[in-house]
């Protein structure tokens, strides 16, 4: 019986509000696959919009993308197996040179308006030329690029991940 | 003596006998009213428990037949014995075993009551008139309304002993020292049942007596105060 | 009051109202508590899983434009776009923050993340205020880690309120509970204990003497097995005892019928002794002893058949009382004197205070018994001088009788007033009957009143005491 108590009264002062813990492990981390680690320099990274959000997309490609090839690629929208899983653009669909002008600040100039562009299309922009530049691993260092539309200049541009 | 049990009878007798008693006995009570019809004794010691008639029942016939005075042998000193027994009319009762002293005690104490008012005075009192009971102290003698009253010794005793100071209250244990000469531990239903008999006799309703008055609590006394 | 309280703690009742209690507490504790608990995990891990994944998310996007090994402007990079979790990004020295600092970092936290391939988080308690971190590290795409490491933290302190707040209802709940428990706990004791207390009031009578008490048997639960159990007892009890009451009768009875058939007989010769004794001076020597013998004994004998006569009525309950009113003092006067004692004389060796005018309604043979008795005992036991006073106390008469012999020895002391109990065993017989002081005793009750004896140091002392008005409810 005392014994019982002693559990019970126990169990009530240990229950009651938030106690520390030690370090809990939950998952598996994030991995980080570009050439400049893995080696492997085929595969390229384009940001879509899923649920009001960026996320990365890697397609698989022969050979070697350049930032230039990325944008191109971006601006065609996903493919109709990613429209599937949920991926939009905010993008608006265009086609013409894009002109990178390695920096440092890189810069990226673009033959249609960028004024029209919402900040998630711009970011769309940003974090793409950036994975496609880490790829290359050479000109991300600095962190910050620079867009040029034919409207408007958009300096220090840096990726939002959100 | 009537006696059934024949050691107790020819012990008793031995023992009376040396007291100076003449003793007749007899086994039953039929045969002891015929010793008394026959012997006329002075006094009569029955036993209460005997064959055949018993002794109330020989206790009243022979009440009927005069004033002998009667003593009870009690075989059992119950009180129930005690009580019938002096109902039947006896005048004294002693318990067994019977110490030969005391029943000689007993006995010569109701003879001197039959006796010793016996010879007159010499004064010629006067007859006391007490309504229509006159006592007449000289002659023993009690009539009511002209007729004589039959009292035995013990029963005119007692009536004298009360009327001598009419009012007077006498305790128990006095008209017990009085009349039967008994020492402090006398039995006052002795009083109480010779009451009762007397009222029977002088008494218009026995129930509502006038002479022989109860103070309750502490005994009788004769006529109103 | 105190001991009420006390025994009525001890009873059943109480117990069984606490048993109830605690069981009923701990259910309704445990059914808040396991609710609690269970809308505390949900609580905490929704904020946590929702952290860490919000985090994990912006990481995974963010990812792809980190090279390795990173400069400061890409940790300043990625700590900027990781602005909305406030993180802080750590490559081995460097690190950058959007929000925390390096320093609020868990050290234990710190470790672990360092050398693990897996997202870890840790509570810990900030003086007072929860707090929760989580460590992302970031492994390469051969399984090793990258360097990389990203830590948010998040307040627990709406969730602690919240928290709280269950915990207070859950409380509220179980003390709700309590005055229902305590009043089902009462009802079923009351159940239970109705019958118990019906037992113990019949147990009590039967104690009492009222051996024809029985319970009516209701169900067949174990409390009815006891009532019935009971009723047998009771049963054979009354059955026992209604045989051993007969056996006693019996013997009473026939002592009794003994008493009786020896008097007749003893009343023969106890006409005789008299005659034997007279007569004895001529009688050759040797006849006169046995004649004198033969007197003294049946004097004995006889005196022995009349104690055993007038114990047996006691026994047969037909002793009956005549009180009458009589002056105490004078009534023992008169015993005292009818034995032939005499009270201040040098060589009776008794000594008497017995003031005048104190009354009392007695049975004069009764209280003569007794005196003769309780004096006689003393004169023959005791050594003189023997006292006896007479004192009135409230509604007694009072009567001591103190010797100032050895007294009564310690072994006998307390059946003294027993049948045949003798204080001096060397001396078989004695004068009296060893029925004297029973018979005193009896008679003294008879009256309501009682003996009893002790001694003084200096001898024996007997004290009688009787009501000097007949009792109420008294047969006349």
């Amino acid at each position: 019986m005392k014994k019982l108590v002693v559990l019970v009264v126990v169990l009530l002062v240990s229950a009651c509000g938030v106690k520390p813990t030690g370090v809990v492990p939950a998952g598996p981390a994030p991995t980080l696959r570009n050439p400049g680690s893995s080696g492997r320099g085929t595969d390229v990274t384009l940001y879509f919009v899923i649920d009001g959000r960026l996320a990365p997309v890697t397609r698989a490609t022969g050979s070697t993308v350049g930032v230039e090839n990325a944008l191109s690629t971006l601006l065609a929208g996903p493919t109709t197996d990613e429209a599937r899983d949920g991926y939009v653009t905010d993008l608006p669909v265009r086609s013409g040179p894009i002109i990178l002008s390695p920096g440092p600040p890189a810069a990226i100039t673009f033959s249609f308006p960028l004024k029209p562009i919402t900040d998630v299309g711009i970011n769309q922009l940003v974090c793409t030329a950036f994975a496609a530049l880490a790829a290359q691993s050479s000109y991300a260092i600095d962190g910050t690029i620079s867009l040029s539309g034919t409207d408007v200049q958009l300096p220090y541009q840096t990726c939002q991940a959100f | 003596m009537v006696e059934d049990d024949a050691a107790v009878r020819e012990g008793l007798q031995l023992a009376l006998r040396r007291q100076g008693h003449v003793v007749h006995t007899a086994e039953s009570g039929e045969r002891g009213i015929e010793v008394l019809v026959h012997q006329h004794p002075d006094i009569v010691v029955l036993d209460l428990m005997l064959p055949g008639m018993d002794g109330f029942e020989t206790c009243r016939r022979m009440r009927v037949s005069g004033p002998i005075p009667i003593i009870m042998l009690t075989a059992r000193s119950d009180d129930f014995d005690v009580v019938a027994g002096l109902e039947a009319g006896a005048d004294d009762y002693v318990a067994k075993p019977v110490e030969p002293r005391v029943l000689d005690a007993r006995i010569r104490a109701v003879l001197r009551r039959a006796v010793s008012e016996r010879p007159a005075g010499g004064q010629p009192e006067p007859q006391e008139r007490h309504g229509d009971l006159v006592i007449d102290r000289a002659g023993l003698e009690v009539t009511k309304g002209g007729a004589p009253v039959s009292l035995t010794p013990t029963e005119l005793k007692l009536l004298l002993e009360l009327s001598r100071t009419p009012g007077q209250v006498f305790s128990r244990q006095q008209i017990l020292a009085a009349v039967w000469d008994h020492d402090y531990l006398g039995d006052s239903r002795l009083v109480d049942a010779c009451v009762q008999r007397l009222r029977a006799k002088i008494e218009d309703v026995p129930a509502k007596p006038e002479h022989v008055q109860t103070v309750r609590g502490f005994g009788y006394r004769f006529g109103r105060s | 009051m105190i001991r009420q309280v006390r025994s009525w703690l001890a009873g059943l009742r109480p117990r069984l109202v606490a048993a109830f209690a605690v069981i009923m507490i701990l259910g309704a504790t445990a059914a808040a508590g396991a609710s609690y608990v269970s809308a505390r995990t949900a609580i905490l891990t929704g904020i946590q899983d929702q952290t860490m994944l919000k985090l994990r998310d912006q990481i995974v996007a963010y990812l792809p434009t980190v090279s390795l090994p990173p400069s400061q402007a890409t940790l300043d990079a990625f700590a900027t776009a990781l602005k909305p979790s406030g993180a802080l990004v750590v490559y081995h020295d460097l690190h950058s923050s959007s929000g925390m600092t390096v320093d609020e970092v868990p050290a234990e936290l710190h470790q672990t993340v360092a050398s693990s391939t897996n997202i870890q988080f840790q509570r810990v308690d900030n003086q007072g205020f929860p707090m929760f971190f989580v460590g992302i590290p970031v492994q390469t795409g051969s399984g090793t880690t990258s360097g990389i490491e990203v830590y948010a933290k998040a307040s627990l302190d709406q969730q602690q309120a919240a928290i709280d707040d269950l915990a207070r209802q859950a409380w509220l709940v179980s003390a709700l509970a309590l005055p229902f428990a305590v009043g089902v706990a009462l009802l079923a004791a009351r159940q239970v204990l109705r019958p118990v207390r019906a037992l113990n009031t019949a147990a009590d009578q039967l104690g009492r003497g009222r051996l024809d008490v029985r319970l009516r048997v209701k169900g067949s639960d174990e409390l009815a097995q006891l009532v019935t159990t009971f009723n047998h007892t009771a049963a054979e009890l009354q059955r026992t005892v209604g045989t051993l009451r007969a056996m006693e009768a019996d013997a009473r009875r026939f002592v009794a019928d003994v008493s009786h058939e020896l008097r007749t007989p003893l009343a023969a010769m106890n006409a005789v002794t008299d005659v034997l004794d007279e007569d004895a001076g001529q009688l050759p020597a040797d006849t006169a002893v046995a004649a004198r013998l033969v007197s003294a004994e049946t004097k004995r004998l006889t005196r022995l058949v009349q104690d055993l006569i007038e114990i047996s009525r006691f026994d047969a309950g037909r002793a009956e009382l005549r009180r009458e009113e009589l002056d105490v003092a004078a009534a023992v006067s008169d015993s005292i004197a009818a034995r032939g004692w005499e009270p201040g004389s040098e060589d009776s060796g008794l000594v008497s205070d017995l003031p005048p005018r104190i009354t009392a309604a007695l049975d004069r043979r009764r209280l003569d018994i007794v005196v003769a008795n309780l004096v006689g005992n003393a004169l023959r036991h005791g050594a003189p001088p023997v006292e006896v006073v007479l004192r009135a106390e409230r509604g007694e008469v009072v009567l001591t009788v103190t010797d100032h012999g050895p007294g009564i020895p310690v072994e006998v002391l307390p059946r003294v007033f027993d049948r045949f109990a003798k204080a001096d065993t060397a001396r078989a017989r004695s004068e009296g009957s060893g029925l004297g002081l029973s018979i005193a005793r009896e008679n003294a009750r008879l009256h309501g009143g009682d003996i009893v004896a002790a001694n003084t140091g200096t001898g024996a002392r007997f004290e009688l005491r009787l009501p000097r008005e007949a009792l109420f409810g008294e047969a006349r």
